[in-house]
């Protein structure tokens, strides 16, 4: 790639407009060119300043108790659902008793994990709940890849499913991931590879015990995965 | 714009966020409400979809605080992007996309007011947002209205192009230069 081609990536970067590829693409330079890194560190003042383009307005006051009266007052994901629970639909009264029977679960399975001395798995016993899934969406509206993350009750283990994966550059893999509130980083589930049509099948379990289970996410890291997520690609609680 | 050490500020809140402390989501809130509602405000040009928007932006950052890190921007861009995202996606559901041109071409007749503002009525306006503005003033018309297209609109340039009747090629062009342009004017002004 030549400057003007680097630059045409930033100026998409930094307008909001860059696609899933570029997107990874724009972080597989950013740690390998320099030239690129200082392009984009040019353009970084006016990433800010477009920040500041619309006309200032003051939020209405009343907005951040209503705001506030959304966040639950313990970090705790039943209670969380609990609440939103009181205050609206039917759907996440399902929702909350999904993740409350989740929580039970990964935290009895754990434990019999670690009495038999293995490595906890994300195992259950979801026959009671057969509708179970995660729909994973891409976080920009023009996207179509979606991702599902179902409970196979036969095979006790969680599948995942996926459609609409561009390949990425070399260096770079998609890495799914497990965030439970009550630990500080994202848990990794591992690296999953997208077929030439974009598809993904796999089994994925995360690589360390988790206790409650708020999301899934898929993102673009360096090959072979990484410790923290960096660029979701695709999310869903 | 914020300085540094203001990002390193807002970045130390939002990883209090991701431990649950309510206090730093307060102290967060204070800082970028006002920032959330003007952008969702200027996507939607509604005051009642912007309040929602709002609300909608800080219960995410309350539940995804713990994915943010420096290598997804700073905090201000990161909050921002969430605040488009969020705002675009409900300008598409209520298929507002066709307003938001005409509010590009009033808000640039306003530009071209303010420009001739006297000073002292320009410190009541916003500091960070006046840089800006002034930088966006001195590009030409046709500039202003593809980069507020381009930021605002979540179009993507084939379709700004179909929207302002113009070929792909003047549209990447046009956004080029304004660009390098507001590089250089606010590289100037920082």
């Amino acid at each position: 790639m030549n400057r003007e081609e680097f630059e045409d990536l930033v100026i998409s970067e930094s307008l909001g407009m860059l696609t899933p590829q570029e997107t990874a693409l724009v972080e597989s330079l950013a740690s390998s060119d320099q030239e690129f890194q200082k392009i984009r560190d040019d353009y970084a003042p006016v990433q800010e300043a477009l920040a500041y383009l619309a006309p200032h307005q003051e939020a209405p006051a009343h907005l951040k108790a209503k705001i506030l009266a959304r966040i639950p007052a313990a970090q705790h994901l039943v209670h969380h659902h609990e609440e939103k629970e009181e205050s609206s639909a039917i759907g996440w009264t399902w929702s909350s008793l999904l993740a409350a029977a989740c929580i039970i679960l990964f935290a009895g399975l754990a434990l019999l994990s670690l009495q038999e001395g293995q490595k906890p798995l994300l195992v259950q016993d979801m026959r009671e709940i057969p509708t179970e899934y995660v729909l994973l969406k891409s976080q920009k509206a023009d996207e179509k890849a979606t991702a599902q993350i179902k409970w196979n009750g036969t095979r006790r283990s969680w599948n995942l499913q996926a459609e609409n994966f561009p390949q990425l550059p070399a260096g770079k893999d998609y890495q799914v991931w497990i965030i439970d509130p009550s630990l500080k980083t994202p848990v990794s589930c591992g690296i999953v590879k997208p077929d030439k049509n974009g598809k993904i099948k796999a089994t994925i379990a995360p690589d360390q015990n988790v206790t409650q289970m708020k999301a899934f996410a898929i993102s673009i890291e360096k090959a072979g995965g990484d410790t923290d997520p960096h660029v979701i690609f695709v999310i869903g609680s | 714009m914020h300085e540094p050490n203001h990002h390193e500020e807002a970045a130390v809140l939002i990883r209090k966020v991701a431990e649950g402390d309510r206090h730093s989501f307060e102290a967060l809130y204070d800082q970028f409400s006002g920032l959330v509602f003007s952008t969702a405000s200027r996507i939607l040009s509604d005051q009642t979809d912007a309040e929602d928007v709002t609300q909608d932006v800080f219960v995410q950052i309350w539940d995804k605080a713990g994915l943010y890190s420096a290598s997804r921007g700073t905090p201000v861009t990161w909050i921002i992007t969430l605040t488009k995202n969020k705002s675009i996606d409900r300008l598409r559901s209520v298929q507002r996309k066709f307003r938001l041109k005409e509010e590009v071409q009033k808000e640039n007749a306003i530009i071209d007011v303010r420009t001739d503002r006297k000073p002292e009525n320009e410190v009541q306006l916003h500091e960070n947002s006046q840089i800006i503005k002034n930088a966006v003033a001195e590009l030409l018309p046709d500039q202003r209205t593809v980069i507020e297209l381009a930021y605002f609109s979540g179009l993507t340039q084939s379709q700004i192009a179909e929207e302002l009747n113009e070929p792909v090629g003047t549209v990447k062009a046009r956004i080029r230069r304004a660009m390098g342009k507001l590089k250089e004017l606010v590289s100037r002004r920082l």
